[in-house]
């Protein structure tokens, strides 16, 4: 078949083809000379590009910059729809493989972890992994916290893995005893650790965020060792509070968090340690955002909307 | 290395590894020339900067984007451009106009100095080369950018030969091309 001439104005015809100018005929003709010359696709594409970059000959001034908090805000939505593709990828994996239940129900036979699940929680791919850099933050003390964050993430990572690991061994302890009851408890471990890898996840990502500022708590005595750091991180509108040390309280009562606002004691929020007297909480920050000072107060459970026990810690603003 | 001195290659990979660092770091870069398209067609800050979220929550998607096909900025201009015309033109109703738009794709054209240049840089070679255009050039051009009119719209406005205006338009965007030579070949 005889080739398609090519007409002397076809770079302009191209040019009208990426400009979207072109009567359906011209369009019909110009489909016909990319098949004959593959080569006037790299053209196109060149049009395309320019005009591409048309736009970045626009002025630039204040009042064409986006609001400080837009970046944060993509960054959250991204990282929600990040958890949500995680969360059906591993409810289809569940649902597709069943891997759980093989164990119980193919005992006999040899099981093997998903391994995108292990690695996608493993500390050397993991999407949050510790060696990611930490821009944006505020200040050396902060780097530290993130460091014993990013320590406590890697943790959980390792613990993840032990746990699917202990998991795993379990089968064979499964066919030897029936111990039905210890996967069980290994799982609610499983689902724990993840639960424990996600609020610390979060955490990083605010902590990464621009215009964040530390507030520095210590224990009020001096023979007390509790310590700590509260994050105020605007952009997101939240605080994360870090603490450790803390002593275990009865059951009836809470440590409760308060910021001086204006010389009035505003309540932030609630909170127990861990069995390793550790805290790590995020906190709406509504009205106290902008305090320079908080102290921590061991409160009733059902507390009041002003302190009444004892004050074991107070902070300052370091950054 | 830091992710900010990243090759943008490198960091599509760190992004699609799911690190939002790597997002961050090109909303850095990236994230104002798209919201500042968006401002100019939209005309309205709240819209521009949702459509801005929208274009970097389409993109760490990634399956619209290959990154040995193209760069980032013209990708994401593009796709921006695209898609505030087809929210102006939801507004107008003019069903028509949507797909002429729409027929505009994303380039894929690789070049390595958009990859070794800032934007700010890559910004400053395009204002001077669109100041070359002649004046009647850059106004079709900028009519049928930013406000997704069409040829015949244009003749209208400017009230001058539908002739006339698709010439300066092709004329202006094949001069653009040249002066641009080194960003686009």
């Amino acid at each position: 078949m005889e080739r398609v001439e090519l007409p002397q104005d076809w770079e302009t015809l191209l040019a009208g083809y990426v400009l979207g100018d072109l009567t359906p005929y011209e369009v019909t003709k110009v489909k016909e000379y990319l098949v004959n010359y593959p080569e006037l696709t790299t053209q196109v594409n060149k049009l395309q590009t320019t005009l591409g970059l048309f736009s970045l000959s626009l002025p630039k001034n204040s009042s064409s910059q986006p609001s400080r908090n837009l970046r944060s805000r993509i960054l959250q939505a991204a990282e929600a729809e990040l958890r949500q593709e995680d969360k059906q990828l591993r409810e289809d994996r569940e649902h597709t493989t069943g891997y759980e239940e093989n164990l119980t129900e193919n005992m006999g036979q040899e099981t093997s972890y998903p391994e995108q699940e292990i690695q996608s929680f493993s500390p050397s791919s993991h999407p949050w992994k510790s060696k990611q850099i930490w821009f944006g933050l505020v200040g050396t003390v902060a780097a530290g916290l993130i460091g014993v964050l990013g320590f406590n993430n890697y943790r959980l990572n390792r613990e993840l893995l032990l746990t699917k690991s202990h998991l795993s061994r379990s089968q064979q302890e499964l066919e030897l005893s029936g111990q039905k009851l210890k996967l069980s408890q290994l799982k609610q471990e499983l689902a724990a650790t993840r639960q424990d890898l996600f609020r610390y996840e979060q955490a990083l990502t605010l902590l990464k965020e621009p215009n964040n500022r530390l507030l520095t708590l210590k224990g009020i005595t001096s023979t007390s060792d509790y310590s700590g750091s509260l994050i105020i991180a605007p952009n997101s509108q939240t605080a994360v509070l870090t603490l450790q040390n803390l002593s275990t309280l009865p059951t009836e009562k809470v440590y409760r968090l308060w910021a001086f606002v204006d010389g009035k004691k505003v309540k932030c929020a609630k909170f127990t340690p861990d069995s390793e007297g550790k805290v790590m909480e995020q906190i709406p920050l509504k009205d106290w955002g902008s305090t320079t000072e908080v102290f921590v107060t061991i409160e009733p459970k059902e507390g009041f909307n002003m302190p009444s026990g004892e004050e074991v810690m107070r902070g300052t603003r370091a950054i | 290395m830091s992710l900010s001195n990243q090759s943008e290659a490198e960091l599509i990979q760190a992004m699609q590894s799911g690190d939002l660092s790597a997002l961050g770091v090109l909303y850095d870069r990236y994230g104002e020339a798209v919201y500042r398209l968006a401002l100019r067609i939209l005309g309205n800050a709240t819209e521009a900067e949702d459509l801005t979220q929208e274009i970097f929550l389409v993109f760490i998607r990634g399956d619209k984007y290959d990154y040995k096909r193209g760069s980032i900025i013209v990708f994401l201009l593009t796709m921006t451009r695209s898609r505030a015309i087809n929210r102006l033109h939801q507004k107008r109703s003019q069903e028509q106009l949507l797909q002429r738009c729409q027929r505009i794709t994303p380039t894929h054209t690789q070049n390595n100095l958009m990859d070794k240049i800032s934007l700010g840089e890559i910004a400053g070679i395009v204002r001077e080369a669109l100041e070359e255009l002649p004046t009647n050039q850059q106004e079709v051009l900028k009519m049928a950018y930013y406000d997704g009119l069409s040829q015949s719209e244009i003749t209208k406005k400017l009230n001058i030969p539908l002739g006339t205006v698709k010439t300066r338009s092709r004329q202006g965007l094949l001069k653009l091309r040249k002066l641009l030579k080194d960003l686009v070949d």
